[in-house]
């Protein structure tokens, strides 16, 4: 659906020639792929009370136990509306999504008609296909409306980035069968059972295409057992490879020692107070890591991070830790992820904001970064830092998120600063700003008949006249059509 | 006179080959003298060795004294400099005099006496606003023409050449395709200024006003040049923003300039200070946009302190402190060496390096930032570009302060695991915070330490043996090509 070029329609048709020809096995498999069609909105960052222009896109998906469909994350998110379509139905019926986990980019999704689960196989989850070992993906790519079937095989297992959400990694399978728009979601069979997920293509190459495999599906299936989707765990350090061998003999490892080196305790993380920068971990629940932070798996090796993707919140992981020469045994529970600025592409979520005297605050996030075209390197030049830099340079560790002044929607009140944008707000009234609500305290308390708001990289602050502002904000609420000048949560 | 220029630019059009309306000049070929510059710039990816070799032609004019004056920013990195004149094709061997890229000037001196017989120094404007006035733009174009293009003064402003050098600089609008090289541009027969930039979508030639070439030639009639005057706070114009003016208490009428930082080296630094509003300077009152009436027009008050002003003289001003006028006065301070945490200006200098176990340090620099591309401002690492953003902030530990950086790594076994770390800022080396390479050297060449550890910002760590790396770092220079393991020196 994503990062997926679409110049593979004549090898699609191909495939699906031989398929039909073959064996009887699509035939069954066919029945429990269906069409998801679902048309998503998606706010704007950039004015956060607005919403974009609905969107509509087509995925697919896998009918599995208990009447659930599972697809990718991304063919449902944000949706307004989802339909969904059997191939031999000339029915749409709506579905509801159960669970979604933005991180590992799958859905369960379910139909409240029971018709639609007539004349429907319910698909079982396999293991990992072996490299090499033949994969056949079902869907609805672009091309056609009809379903698709075609072949290939498993070329590459590793970690690799789940771009749904971004800047999160996890073990992946590539193939070569034909993965294109719209088989997001659709299932990935070996023997009858599915071995995959496709969800993502790569947009610099052809033929390879990505499916999210068998474990980290049981993992999200497993999660959600209690009612509820929570998520991947994070070890809650920073780690660096100890490939140098000086390295490890300052750390005083022995030459037939292993293992990573921690760099940085996370704030916060599940490993604060427990783990220390300079602790060596030689292994992860008995499995040796190797210097280069690799572990065994099948015929090959991958990053150790496999092990604890593996885990759920609160799970406890088991460390052998070479901690000032001395090996020592260390366990803890494993936490989320604790950021202050998120680093994820976000769904199912409103921008929050606030907006005084025609200043609208926001906090620092990759979403509105985002709104820069090719924003990695257009951006505010200060925001990309921050945004980079924040936990590994332990910048402001007072504040629990980043307030930035957006843009200043012109005002007579504030004529003065209306061409103040992209500033990082330091305090307001001389109350230090930690998080978006300390605006809205903030601006209750003017500093005498002002309210004083002081930014990142200069002194001169930004003055507002307070016994303006009350009238200023319902000005400009009516005139700019902003329903609510304010939503925190 | 639009229109009149417009007529004939057209007629010209018909008939001349080439695009804009040059025309032959005559008398004018014994002030114009052509320079040929071979520049070699240096290569921040592999600071050990030079990178290409380039060769161009510039324009000067002569000046009082036999010095011919160009910019100095047409002629950086300079390996040999000959002048030619006339359309004669002997070359002359000529050196720099004064090679000043705060105000983008430079004075150049050729041996050989005979070179300036039958050449006439030029003479300067007056002082004056000469905006709207045309004005005659000349350069040799092959061997024996000397080409004339017409241009229009657009602007006088105080323009910047970093470390905040204020410049008074004018801006025609002119048919020059190629230029902007050092060019002389006379109105009235006397120079208005020189060439130092063209931007050829705009039209628009940039030309440094003869104030400055008078300036430094006064600031070098003693034999000593000192430069232009070192003020480097940073501020903010108030502008008409009544709720600032008002919560720092600026009368109505008052103008003035919102200190916001005096970095430790700028001269005032020990007068002025934070939240100061300059009002006024030498008695001339700055209004809101930070400008003063001056014969070419508002000017920005940089003017006022760089404009005619030397080093060791004696500034006063009126600035608003806690709501209060009081009198301040400072003596003015040269540009430092090398000015400054993040140099400014990297030409002409050899990047200063120190290769230790194959880990390239460095010290950040614009030039270094500039070897990212033509975009480096957005290409260049995120944390680099705040430290370059941050540079006055940083300025405060010191003149001799510098960012030292991991530029790269030659992958050698010494430095097994480290050789895709680039770009990163050292923050300590065995514990010690560095304050430059100079120092840096120091400690690794008399730690009594078996390891060296480099910390970085952001968590990283770097360990080498010291002894191995010694010893290895031999064989790995000689595997790489390399010289000399540094150039502390600069040079």
């Amino acid at each position: 659906m994503r990062i997926i070029n679409c110049i593979l329609v004549p090898v699609l048709l191909l495939s699906l020639a031989v398929a039909v020809d073959g064996k009887k096995a699509p035939l069954d498999v066919s029945r429990g792929t269906v069409k998801i069609i679902r048309t998503a909105i998606r706010p704007d960052y950039n004015l956060p009370w607005k919403m974009k222009e609905p969107e509509t896109a087509v995925g697919s998906g896998a009918i599995i136990h208990d009447n659930m469909i599972l697809t990718n994350a991304h063919v449902v998110s944000d949706a307004t509306y989802i339909q969904v379509k059997k191939e031999i139905d000339p029915e749409m019926y709506e579905a509801e999504i159960l669970f979604i986990a933005h991180d590992c980019d799958l859905a369960l999704l379910r139909v409240k008609d029971h018709r639609f689960y007539d004349n429907t196989a319910a698909l079982e989850l396999g293991d990992i296909p072996e490299l090499r070992s033949k994969v056949t993906t079902y869907g609805y790519p672009m091309g056609g409306s009809r379903i698709s079937i075609t072949e290939g095989v498993t070329s590459r297992i590793e970690i690799g980035e789940y771009s749904h959400m971004g800047s999160v990694s996890f073990l992946m399978i590539q193939t070569d069968a034909a993965i294109n728009p719209g088989n997001s979601g659709g299932p990935v069979m070996q023997n009858n059972r599915i071995v995959g997920v496709a969800f993502q293509g790569n947009a610099n190459s052809d033929n390879i295409g990505y499916m999210i495999p068998v474990p980290i599906i049981r993992h999200f299936l497993t999660d959600i057992k209690d009612g509820r989707y929570d998520g991947f765990p994070m070890l809650g350090v920073f780690t660096d490879p100890l490939e140098n061998i000086s390295y490890r003999r300052y750390l005083g490892m022995k030459d037939d020692q292993s293992g990573v080196l921690v760099s940085m305790v996370i704030p916060g993380g599940g490993a604060e107070k427990v783990l220390s920068a300079g602790d060596v971990i030689m292994s992860v629940d008995s499995v040796l890591v190797a210097n280069d932070s690799t572990i065994r798996f099948m015929q090959g090796r991958i990053y150790y991070s496999y092990l604890i993707d593996l885990k759920q919140i609160n799970e406890s992981i088991s460390l052998t830790v070479l901690r000032k020469g001395k090996v020592i045994r260390i366990n803890y529970p494993l936490k989320a992820y604790p950021y202050r600025i998120s680093w994820f592409n976000e769904y199912e979520k409103l921008p929050r904001y606030c907006i005084v005297g025609g200043i609208i605050f926001q906090p620092l996030s990759k979403e509105f970064l985002k709104t820069w075209n090719k924003w990695w390197h257009t951006a505010d030049r200060r925001l990309l830092y921050y945004y980079s830099c924040h936990i590994s340079d332990n910048l402001f560790p007072e504040r629990r998120e980043f307030i930035i002044i957006n843009r200043v929607l012109p005002d007579q009140a504030n004529t003065y600063l209306s061409d103040v944008h992209d500033r990082i707000v330091d305090s307001i009234n001389n109350i230090k700003i930690k998080t978006l609500r300390d605006v809205a305290e903030a601006v209750r308390k003017p500093a005498g008949p002002y309210h004083i708001i002081r930014i990142d990289g200069t002194s001169c602050p930004l003055i507002l006249k307070a016994s303006e502002i009350d009238e200023a904000d319902l000005r400009i609420k009516d005139k700019y059509d902003i329903p609510s000048l304010m939503r925190l949560q | 006179m639009m229109r009149y220029i417009f007529n004939i630019s057209v007629l010209i059009i018909l008939f001349a080959p080439c695009p804009g309306f040059p025309a032959e000049a005559q008398s004018f070929e014994d002030r114009i003298v052509t320079i040929l510059v071979t520049s070699q710039k240096h290569d921040y990816a592999s600071p050990w060795q030079k990178g290409g070799i380039t060769r161009a032609s510039i324009s000067g004019c002569v000046i009082e004294g036999n010095r011919i004056l160009t910019s100095s920013y047409s002629i950086t990195d300079h390996v040999l400099i000959e002048v030619m004149k006339k359309g004669e094709s002997r070359k002359y061997a000529a050196t720099i005099a004064i090679k000043d890229y705060h105000c983008g000037l430079a004075l150049i001196k050729v041996e050989d006496d005979s070179f300036f017989k039958g050449l006439k120094p030029v003479s300067f404007s007056p002082v004056s606003t000469m905006v709207g006035r045309s004005a005659k733009v000349y350069k040799w174009d092959t061997l024996s023409s000397l080409k004339e293009y017409l241009a229009e003064l657009t602007k006088t402003s105080i323009r910047f050449y970093e470390p905040n050098c204020g410049i008074l600089m004018h801006q025609f609008s002119t048919s020059m395709n190629e230029g902007g090289n050092g060019e002389p541009v006379f109105i009235d027969n006397k120079l208005a200024g020189i060439a130092t930039g063209l931007n050829a979508e705009t039209k628009t030639l940039y030309v440094i006003s003869s104030d400055m070439v008078q300036r430094m030639v006064r600031d070098a009639a003693d034999g000593i040049y000192e430069g232009i005057p070192f003020f480097w706070i940073e501020g903010v114009d108030l502008h008409s923003d009544v709720n600032l003016r008002e919560y720092y208490g600026v009368a109505p009428g008052n103008g003035g300039v919102l200190v916001t930082h005096v970095p430790g080296i700028s001269s005032g630094n020990d007068v002025l200070k934070k939240d100061d509003i300059i009002l006024a300077i030498e008695g001339r009152s700055i209004d809101d946009m930070g400008n003063y009436d001056s014969p070419y027009g508002k000017l920005y008050f940089y003017g006022l302190i760089q404009l005619d002003r030397y080093v060791g003289d004696d500034v006063s001003m009126t600035v608003l402190r806690n709501k209060k006028k009081i009198p301040v006065r400072f003596k003015l301070k040269a540009v430092p060496d090398g000015c400054c945490t993040v140099p400014i200006i990297s030409f002409d200098a050899g990047p200063r390096y120190y290769i230790f176990g194959g880990l390239v340090f460095q010290e950040l620099t614009t030039g270094y930032l500039e070897s990212f591309g033509e975009d480096w401002k957005q290409k260049a690492d995120k944390r680099l570009l705040y430290y370059y953003d941050s540079i006055k902030l940083l300025s405060d530990k010191g003149p001799d302060s510098r960012v030292v950086i991991l530029s790269r790594a030659l992958p050698d076994p010494i430095n097994k695991g480290y050789q895709y770390q680039k770009d990163l800022v050292l923050a300590k080396i065995n514990g010690l915070p560095v304050k430059n390479l100079t120092e840096l050297k120091g400690i690794i060449e008399h730690s009594g330490d078996r390891f060296i550890v480099f910390e970085f910002v952001g968590e990283t760590t770097v360990v080498l043996d010291r002894e191995l790396a010694i010893r290895q770092g031999k064989n790995l220079l000689m595997k790489y090509n390399i010289n000399s393991p540094d150039n502390i020196s600069g040079k």
